[in-house]
């Protein structure tokens, strides 16, 4: 539920700038909580617009962010990032230090190279929680179990018992995208393997849609599974979205099919192999036309011209078949170690870059992707 | 003031984020971040000769806690010495609350001969922790179980029926406190045929008590997830209230005892009350079959939210 309370991050996630700039040059920067389920969004004031082909490029940017944070290099892991869209300045969301002194700091790269840190907590902030308690119906107040850390006495036929609740379950959140004052949100249970992709309204007002998607697998037609959303990005002027699973089909999603309301199929267009798991997916335009990029755990790079996606049958043959199709054309680029990917402006990405052992920021433009 | 880790950065080091607070005769650092237990700083200043460089002055290390490993393993899920070929997930619950981040790389599925299987399980992060921090879920990978699939056709599943395997979790995941475990723990189990059907309510013995003060056992007729079993069945009465008492799972995971509360009343008109989101160990669901088969009928999914088993031995949608 939407709350105006100043809030403060207990945990990193994926971060996301809504593109839109209100009148006064502020922006909202969307901040998962994963360990909260819960999604803030921060107002953030204006900053000062990128000079013509600015552009975002760090060495050692692991060493550096863990420097400026206090910690050695292992002790600060890089959960989200996302581009400023009037100054280019990199947001990286990052999870610092460990036991009783782990915790999230939001760290700016500007154009110049230079690092900060973000300061959220004083900052206008509203926020949605996922997981809202058990409807009624699913409020299982049955359970007499002394031993629980949720029970509770309660009188039940003039007797007093320790009730224990179930605990709600808890989802994860593994993207997020944004098309025309919508925020989407992908997830992950700890109970169910489910795959709800929520759409939550912006400014928040406590409402959401939340829409199975499902998906035909690729190479064979013969099965169809479930499975969680693990990266997203919308594209095709917003009338599409295209995920990533945990079992590494790329699929696209028409916006309009999404009305939280019985089962949608999603088309999928790729499959990206086994012993791999989708990191990253980001949109941008070359030469007037528009590419996905999809980064991997191990396979290289890859590029989706967005046009192939839409004249993609869905894939239905049995990959037993020689002439069985993988999809989409794809091209794989040659940036190895490439991880966390956000758009710059439509003509460049930046991206984190794995070199030597240590995280770069990088930004490439069009022309070379 | 930087970690000394960071010095390999030289001309490029990066100040950790703080005030300095400077008297006459000394100086006093706060960091905007708590200082992590066991890290070593170095104090630099910057030597304007030359090019310019840093000069280190001194070095510092934050006091170690001194925690002694209090965290153990409780239980590792499923708890029957026999899972499915096509397991979907493990459970494993900590003692205490557990540090989110350090799970990471630190639990493996290991061979008969003890060699860890390369890309066994989904990886980590997310980590899929429970509200409280104590109850992690670990998935296999589901692209290797789902059949058809790229990564199940050629790298093949990762459990196959018949062999052995071992759920190990390291003893340096952390607690809440920043502690590793006092020790490591794993479960071996023997992999049997897989499981590809739905979840079928009416296959479950379930003996109904005769009086509101005797208990309410059901068989499954398969080892159910824990967590959702927990979750998703439920005794009603009459009016489609929950009857109040305790349910309990035994280690197969297959039999669940409802034993009702004192004072409970009316037992012939009980019901149980099914969520249809409730999942086996392989991920099937009562709705659903996890890798449907589209040429199988009997693989039809249903819609109902939730099915009712009444005494009479029928099943009714709700």
């Amino acid at each position: 539920m939407p709350t105006t309370a100043t809030s403060t991050l207990l945990s990193a996630g994926p971060v996301l700038f809504a593109p839109e700039v209100s009148a006064d040059g502020s922006v909202v920067l969307f901040a998962a909580d994963v360990a909260r389920a819960t999604v803030f969004a921060f107002e953030l004031p204006a900053e000062t617009p990128a000079a013509d082909g600015a552009v975002v490029n760090v060495d050692q940017l692991g060493s550096k962010v863990a420097s400026l944070l206090g910690v050695e290099r292992e002790d600060a892991v890089i959960r989200g990032m996302t581009v400023h869209p009037v100054s280019h300045a990199v947001y990286l969301s990052v999870a610092r230090g460990r036991g009783a002194e782990a915790g999230v700091a939001v760290v700016r790269a500007g154009t110049d190279g230079q690092l900060g840190i973000v300061e959220l907590d004083d900052l206008p902030v509203t926020s949605f929680e996922l997981d809202d308690a058990p409807s009624d119906d699913e409020q299982l107040d049955a359970w007499l179990d002394g031993t629980d850390l949720n029970s509770q006495p309660v009188e039940i036929h003039g007797v007093t018992l320790n009730i224990a609740r179930v605990p709600a379950q808890r989802s994860t959140i593994t993207g997020l995208a944004w098309v025309d004052g919508t925020l989407f949100v992908a997830g992950l249970s700890n109970e169910e393997f489910s795959s709800r992709l929520r759409q939550i309204p912006y400014p928040f007002d406590g409402s959401a849609t939340a829409t199975s998607v499902e998906i035909f697998h690729v190479d064979h037609g013969k099965y169809e599974t479930q499975s969680p959303i693990r990266a997203l990005t919308a594209f095709d002027g917003g009338s599409s979205i295209l995920a990533s699973y945990t079992c590494t089909p790329v699929v696209q999603f028409s916006i309009d099919e999404l009305r939280g309301e019985g089962l949608v199929r999603g088309r999928t267009v790729a499959e990206l192999g086994p012993m791999n798991q989708p990191f990253s997916i980001v949109s941008y335009d070359r030469d007037g036309e528009e590419f996905l990029l999809v980064s991997n755990t191990r396979h290289p790079l890859l590029k989706i011209p967005a046009a192939a996606v839409a004249g993609q049958g869905s894939l239905t043959a049995p990959m037993s078949e020689p002439d069985h199709s993988l999809g989409v054309p794809r091209e794989e680029l040659d940036h190895p170690g490439i991880t966390w990917m956000a758009s710059l402006d439509r003509g460049a990405v930046v991206a984190v870059q794995l070199v030597d052992g240590d995280a770069n920021l990088r930004t490439f433009r069009a022309a070379d992707l | 003031m930087v970690p000394v880790d960071a010095l390999h950065l030289g001309p490029d080091l990066v100040a950790t984020a703080g005030t300095w607070e400077r008297s006459k005769n000394d100086a006093r650092f706060r960091p905007r971040f708590p200082a992590v237990a066991g890290t070593e700083f170095a104090v630099i200043e910057w030597l304007n000769v030359g090019g310019g460089s840093w000069r280190e002055l001194v070095r510092v290390t934050v006091p170690s806690t001194g925690r002694a490993p209090r965290a153990i393993v409780e239980s590792i899920d499923p708890r029957s010495p026999v899972v499915p070929a096509n397991l979907l997930r493990f459970a494993v619950t900590f003692s205490t609350e557990m540090e989110e981040g350090s799970a990471a790389g630190h639990i493996q599925l290991l061979d008969e001969t003890g060699v860890v299987m390369s890309g066994a399980l989904l990886e980590m992060p997310p980590e899929l922790w429970d509200r409280e921090h104590r109850r992690l879920t670990v998935l296999l990978e589901p692209g290797r179980i789902k059949r058809g699939l790229q990564p199940h056709e050629q790298a093949g599943p990762p459990l196959r029926e018949g062999g052995t395997v071992t759920l190990n979790v390291e003893a340096s995941i952390r607690d809440a406190g920043g502690s590793a475990l006092l020790e490591k723990a794993d479960r071996t189990y023997r992999v049997g045929p897989p499981i590809r059907s739905r979840i079928d309510p009416l296959q479950w013995e379930v003996d109904w008590p005769e009086a509101p003060s005797e208990p309410l056992v059901v068989r499954f007729d398969r080892p159910l997830d824990r967590a959702l079993a927990r979750r998703y069945v439920q005794v009603l009465d009459a009016h489609g209230r929950a009857v109040a008492g305790r349910a309990t799972l035994d280690d197969t995971a297959e039999l669940w005892i409802f034993t009702p509360a004192e004072g409970s009343a009316d037992q012939g008109s009980w019901m149980l009350r099914v969520d249809s989101r409730l999942e086996d160990v392989a991920g099937n669901s009562v709705r659903r079959v996890f890798d449907r088969d589209l040429d199988k009928p009997e693989d039809d999914g249903i819609d109902e939210p939730v099915v009712i088993l009444t005494q009479a031995g029928d099943i009714r949608s709700q």
